[in-house]
């Protein structure tokens, strides 16, 4: 390994003072030079599904007039708690109805399934193959720093709640856990100044020279699998030296520091806004963002709903059962039950509008990133994404997807029928649109009119 | 165990549901012994000894604190803030397959390393002690980097290795100080640190461990940290090449407190109240005391005066008394404890004779839906070793079943209808009989499990197993043959970080039968599972095509 002066980058020894992010309009980059269009992909996840019938629009182009229930703010929204107002994406999104995501996983809430295609899995819990972000990020890296980005506002780390992002042999990607950790990857500790090497950043790449150099002497005594599992050290060793050495785009602001702690909404607003600079700043191409476990997220602090069809304090889970579960809210158990299906359908209504204007947070911030050839949302596919698709029944023949962006020429404002062909033929899709050519992507043939 | 299948019986050997390759075995056909009852396998007597394969692990973030710890001299472990949490399986967080290695995992190491020495070069009695040399003085660098690297790689380094090391400490350490705080951050941050390699006498296929390995894999097992230099140097003069010896160290290691310590993770990973969310926010400092209350009778049973009873730790399944804080009393409505925080069940209670299972700590971690299923689900899995999955055929039309019922008309529903029934028939039962106890863990006299027309029951257990208070169960459990057997599993899991596969069957059983023979002691389980053969051997994995 060559020693080189590095970087000015230093690490973090302690948090500081936690401050609040600051409003990502005021930490956009100005890009002063003309740069190639990039290729960008974010996986939005978010738990439970919806309500199939209410969320499907009639295939042809997106109607602002005729939109179900659940995608009405696709026109745009007030600003509530935490979350901005936010302007309409209709003509940016494109709904893809009936996509069968059946069989990936035989147990019922997985979201570590959620971005796998493959069907007759070793077991219920851990994809066989790479997750789609992983298929794309090595194709859509470039020459940022950080090959992807694996965000979890969840606190678990259970293999199956934890984790959405996997690579190849069923090894989950490292998720970041908290904003203050991604932001201080990101973009801690820069040292300025123009008087050569930074004597801490040539004294950090001599121990990791030296611990390089110890790995391959170790290589010498072990079997082939082991130096298979070695790799992932090699590996850590130059993803980091990338990230170190990594110097950001011309007029990226730094930000201050987010604050510790917070729910799953505040971690959540805090990645995507740390994420979508990150894109910005042309640190990372690849971003994916679990919400929330399928259990843990509620509503407490939000007004959703009112009277008798107020979520209340019950949890998004409990909310999707409506009122054949025994996870549901109960305190509709009184109720006629037409009467009680109906608050049941309006308080999943809610919920499903929620999620969506999260999405739509996340759209419309890469929406207001300027590019030399648009912005950054052209750059991208943004792909909504959930673990069951009927969140009452736990069906997964009816998916909710939402595809933004305008990446390869995708085209928006439309709603396509998959007509039950499968998330196989739906990531088959997505991944020929960034350029490569797939004809069969987890055993099926790519949507064709996608 | 997937829905539609009936558990297999105690000798069952099937395997487990979820099965792969070279991975865990799943549950459900368990190691195919039957405990404490003689259910060898037939050619157990003749097989020579053996064991499934394992990947490199990656110290978890238990192991490297407590290790660092030791290297360091800290009188407390280090914090892991930072490092990447591990991943969970089970509850556990010793997958080794799992435990992946990651630009975050080696920038969090990085900057731990970078501390722990700052810290260390800034306190001059522990440096004097880590150091072990006057730092100006002309061969301290080198002697340090032998005797410490020993100890962080567990073996004594080659010479290359050291020269190595302190080349560069001299080379990019920035004043004589720094060179030591180098040297230690590049130990720290050293794959063979990081991972434990224990690979044996050959790199591929079954290979015998060389003794320090040996003393490494027995100090990871036992205390969760690596090995002393006494330990490492007695293992080099032989002292664990026999079966007397290696029997000999774990005893004296299991007498340290250092194996309590690490073994109260295994109880809090085991039983799934490590990481729980309180019930509400309210009641945070309440659920902390409940955790304390769980640890303190497993801590009873385990290793003080509970151990010595008729059925060792299971006496834990059935114990009339339990630990509480004040707050914790009035939380649970019962009479003040005494100075050492020990209260007796009175006559009549609801927990009387229920021992652990009666435990907020236990009960309120389930406190998030299906109460009766859930339960019913941790229990099976928990103690028995029996994961139930839903088949494929009914997981994507299980709810529209259910559309129009209430909570009676589910529960009758799943134990009627013939997709669901041969499960529910063993979830529901169990479940029905904590029924009385809210998703709180307290006793609410005003729920009525009756409702559901269920007789409580431990189906799995030899009729007649029914039962009509949780201290019936409790009494099920203690007695049931599978019960020392799931345990020895999961206690294997947490020492090897994986789940005992078809290769590992005989030597397993083996474990199971020793710690019934002991009495159910843990220590008895513990040293047994040392005691097997299979525990001086390394099978490396098929490599990946």
């Amino acid at each position: 390994m060559i020693l080189r002066p590095l970087p000015r980058r230093l690490f973090l020894r302690g948090a500081g003072a936690s401050l609040a992010l600051p409003l990502l309009d005021a930490m956009l980059p100005r890009r002063a030079s003309a740069q190639t269009s990039k290729q960008r992909f974010f996986a939005f996840f978010y738990p439970n599904g919806t309500d199939p019938g209410r969320f499907e629009p009639a295939a042809g182009a997106l109607d602002t007039s005729s939109l179900p229930e659940c995608l009405v703010d696709l026109n745009g929204f007030a600003a509530e708690g935490i979350w901005p107002a936010g302007e309409a994406i209709l003509t940016d999104v494109t709904v893809v109805t009936g996509t069968d995501h059946s069989g990936v996983s035989t147990d019922i809430h997985v979201p570590s399934m959620a971005l796998s295609a493959w069907k007759g899995v070793a077991n219920n819990y851990t994809p066989p193959e790479p997750t789609i972000d992983q298929y794309l990020a090595d194709h859509l890296r470039g020459d940022t720093p950080f090959r992807n980005l694996a965000l979890s506002s969840t606190p678990s780390t259970d293999i199956a709640q934890g984790n959405i992002s996997f690579k190849a042999g069923g090894q989950p990607e490292s998720a970041i856990r908290s904003p203050q950790q991604l932001y201080s990857n990101l973009f801690a500790g820069e040292a300025g100044g123009d008087s050569g090497p930074d004597p801490q950043a040539v004294r950090r790449q001599g121990l990791l020279d030296l611990v390089h150099d110890d790995a391959t002497r170790l290589n010498a005594r072990l079997g082939q699998a082991d130096r298979q599992r070695i790799e992932q050290y090699f590996d850590s060793i130059s993803e980091l030296e990338k990230q170190l050495s990594a110097t950001p785009s011309a007029g990226c602001t730094v930000p201050d520091e987010p604050a510790s702690g917070g729910d799953w909404h505040q971690k959540s607003k805090l990645f995507i806004d740390l994420a979508v600079l990150a894109m910005a700043c042309d640190l990372t191409n690849v971003v994916t963002l679990q919400y929330s476990d399928s259990w843990g997220v509620g509503y407490p602090d939000y007004n959703l709903g009112t009277g008798l069809e107020s979520v209340g304090t019950w949890s998004d889970h409990f909310i999707s059962h409506k009122l054949d579960d025994t996870d549901r809210a109960t305190d509709l158990d009184g109720l006629d039950r037409t009467e009680a299906m109906a608050i049941a359908n309006a308080r999943v209504v809610a919920t499903s509008r929620f999620k969506v204007r999260r999405y739509a947070y996340l759209v419309n911030a890469l929406r207001s990133v300027s590019t030399p050839t648009g912005t950054l949302l052209d750059e991208a596919l943004v792909l909504y994404a959930s673990e069951n698709g009927d969140g009452d029944s736990h069906a997964r023949t009816r998916m909710p997807v939402l595809i933004a962006g305008g990446a390869g020429g995708f085209q928006t404002g439309r709603s396509v029928a998959a007509q039950g062909k499968t998330t196989g033929a739906l990531h088959g899709a997505l991944i020929q649109r960034f350029g490569i050519e797939v004809s069969n992507y987890a055993g099926v043939a790519p949507i064709a009119d996608l | 165990m997937a829905c539609g299948t009936l558990p297999p019986g105690p000798d069952g050997g099937a395997p487990g549901t979820g099965a792969q390759p070279g991975g865990p075995s799943g549950s459900g056909g368990g190691t195919g012994t039957s405990g404490g009852s003689g259910g060898t396998v037939a050619d157990c007597t003749t097989a020579p000894a053996d064991t499934g394969a394992t990947v490199l692990r990656r110290l978890s973030a238990l192991e490297y604190r407590l290790t660092t710890q030791d290297l360091l001299a800290l009188p407390e472990p280090p914090s892991a803030d930072g490092i990447p949490l591990d991943n969970e399986r089970l509850g556990f967080r010793t997958f080794a397959e799992y435990q992946t290695m990651s630009a975050d995992n080696l920038r969090a190491y990085l900057e731990q390393g970078a501390q722990l020495a700052a810290d260390l070069m800034a306190d001059p009695a522990r440096r004097d002690a880590v150091i072990g040399c006057d730092t100006a003085a002309p061969t301290c660098l080198a002697d340090f980097v032998g005797r410490f690297g020993q100890l962080a790689y567990r073996r004594p380094l080659e010479e290359d290795e050291a020269a190595a090391i302190v080349s560069a400490a001299e080379e990019f350490g920035q004043d004589a100080d720094d060179q030591f705080a180098f040297a230690i951050e590049a130990f720290l941050s050293s794959s063979q640190f990081l991972y434990r390699i224990e690979v044996g006498n050959q790199p591929e296929g079954l290979s015998q461990l060389t003794p320090h390995e040996l003393a490494a894999k027995l100090s990871f097992a036992l205390w969760g940290r690596g090995p002393t230099l006494e330990q490492l140097d007695a293992a080099a003069a032989g002292a664990l090449d026999t079966p007397d010896g290696l029997a000999l160290a774990a005893a004296d290691m299991l007498e340290d407190e250092r194996a309590q310590l690490f073994f109260e993770q295994f109880f809090r990973q085991w039983l799934g109240y490590q990481t729980l969310k309180p019930p509400n926010a309210e009641e945070v400092e309440v659920f902390a005391d409940m955790q304390v209350e769980t640890d303190r009778l497993l801590e009873e049973f385990a290793w003080g005066a509970g151990a010595a009873g008729p059925n060792g730790l299971l006496g834990a399944f059935t114990a009339n008394h339990t630990y509480v804080s004040a707050a914790l009393s009035d939380y649970y409505g019962l009479p003040a404890p005494d100075a050492n925080g020990q209260v007796t069940f009175p006559s009549g209670d609801p927990r009387e004779n229920s021992g652990l299972l009666t435990h907020a700590a236990l009960l309120s971690a389930k406190s998030d839906g299906d109460l009766i299923a859930i339960r019913g689900n941790w229990l099976l899995r928990t103690f028995l070793c029996e994961e139930i999955e839903i088949p494929p055929s009914l997981a994507d039309t299980i709810g529209e079943l259910l559309v129009g019922l209430d909570r009676v008309g589910i529960v009758e529903a799943r134990n009627t209808r013939t997709e669901c029934v041969n499960c529910h028939a063993v979830i529901d039962p169990i479940g029905i009989g904590f029924g009385a106890f809210d998703r709180t863990g307290v006793f609410d006299a005003s729920e009525d499990p009756s409702i559901f027309g269920i007789q409580a029951a431990l189906p799995p257990a030899p009729a007649p197993n029914t039962f009509t208070s949780v201290a019936g169960l409790s009494t099920l459990l203690a007695s049931m043959p599978e019960v020392p057997v799931c345990l020895t599993e999961r206690a294997y899991l947490y020492v090897n970080g994986r789940q005992p596969t078809r290769t590992d069957e005989c030597g397993v059983s083996e474990v199971a039968r020793d710690f019934s023979t002991a009495g159910h002691t843990f220590a008895g389980l513990l040293g047994a599972l040392v005691d097997d053969p299979a525990f001086r051997l390394r099978r490396a994995p098929e490599p990946t095509p």
